[in-house]
């Protein structure tokens, strides 16, 4: 459950963003500001998904596992 | 340079997301293992008084009206207060498991505050809809963290209190300044964006 968190927030990011590409400000650049480059919704979602699985969650599928062990 | 009222919306909507991934982990996995790590006790505590504090910056350069400034800034307070009450009972300066509640206080000053500074009726535009919808997602939101802070233990409390950050997260992610609702948006409420 844990390992599926932040694989399931990045792909809800990625269908957002193939539900509506126009958010994806990236992929029509000319013309656009800093915020509208920087700042774009889906990628948001992705990126936090990315934050979780990787920094957060294997910590803490090893603590689980150790407690499971009785370590 | 500032950005706009939306990007704003959009970053806070990570924050809340981020924090709404953490509890449901911890919910998961329980308190025990969740805290095996130092580290990891202070992180959803430590984002909310984050976000608290980041809420200051947004009353002082969001400041449409007074109504505005007063909502943001007791948001500010109220996040402030409920993650520093975390981060006291994390650290064991604070032994009373009644601070939970600062909590369900923060949803419901929250969720007042979003609901009274929103001038407009549901469907004037998306922005107002979503300031409906969110007020009353965190005032009846708020008996999640409530039933919590009573029933530590219960799965449903704190799956239910982590769900209400991520669904709050969507919400704000649904938010675009000037945009119709459902098709619909109010002659007076400006040309709509994409």
């Amino acid at each position: 459950m844990i390992g599926t968190l932040g694989p399931a927030t990045m792909l809800g990011g990625v269908v957002w963003a193939f539900l509506q590409p126009y958010r994806i400000t990236l992929l029509h650049p000319h013309g656009q500001g800093f915020w509208w480059l920087a700042i774009e919704a889906p990628i948001l979602v992705v990126l936090a998904g990315i934050a979780f699985a990787f920094l957060i969650a294997p910590g803490v599928i090893e603590d689980l596992e150790a407690e499971e062990d009785g370590r | 340079m500032q950005p706009a009222a939306e990007f704003v919306h959009w970053m806070f909507a990570t924050g809340f997301l981020l924090l709404g991934l953490c509890l449901l982990a911890q919910a998961v996995v329980g308190d025990e293992v969740w805290r095996r790590r130092r580290w990891r006790a202070y992180l959803w505590p430590g984002l909310a008084f984050l976000m608290g504090v980041l809420m200051w910056p947004v009353m002082v350069l969001y400041t449409n009206s007074t109504i505005h400034m007063v909502a943001h800034g007791s948001w500010a307070q109220a996040m402030m207060l409920a993650g520093g009450a975390e981060l006291g009972l994390v650290r064991g300066k604070l032994k009373s498991s009644y601070w939970h509640l600062t909590m369900p206080l923060a949803f419901l000053v929250s969720g007042t505050a979003i609901l009274v500074h929103e001038q407009n009726g549901w469907l004037f535009a998306r922005a107002a809809f979503l300031h409906h919808l969110i007020g009353w997602l965190m005032i009846a939101g708020a008996i999640f963290p409530f039933a919590a802070a009573f029933r530590p233990r219960s799965a449903v409390w704190r799956s239910g209190f982590a769900l209400a950050f991520v669904v709050l997260g969507v919400l704000l992610y649904c938010d675009r300044d000037v945009a119709p609702i459902f098709g619909h948006i109010s002659a007076q409420a400006g040309t709509p964006h994409r």
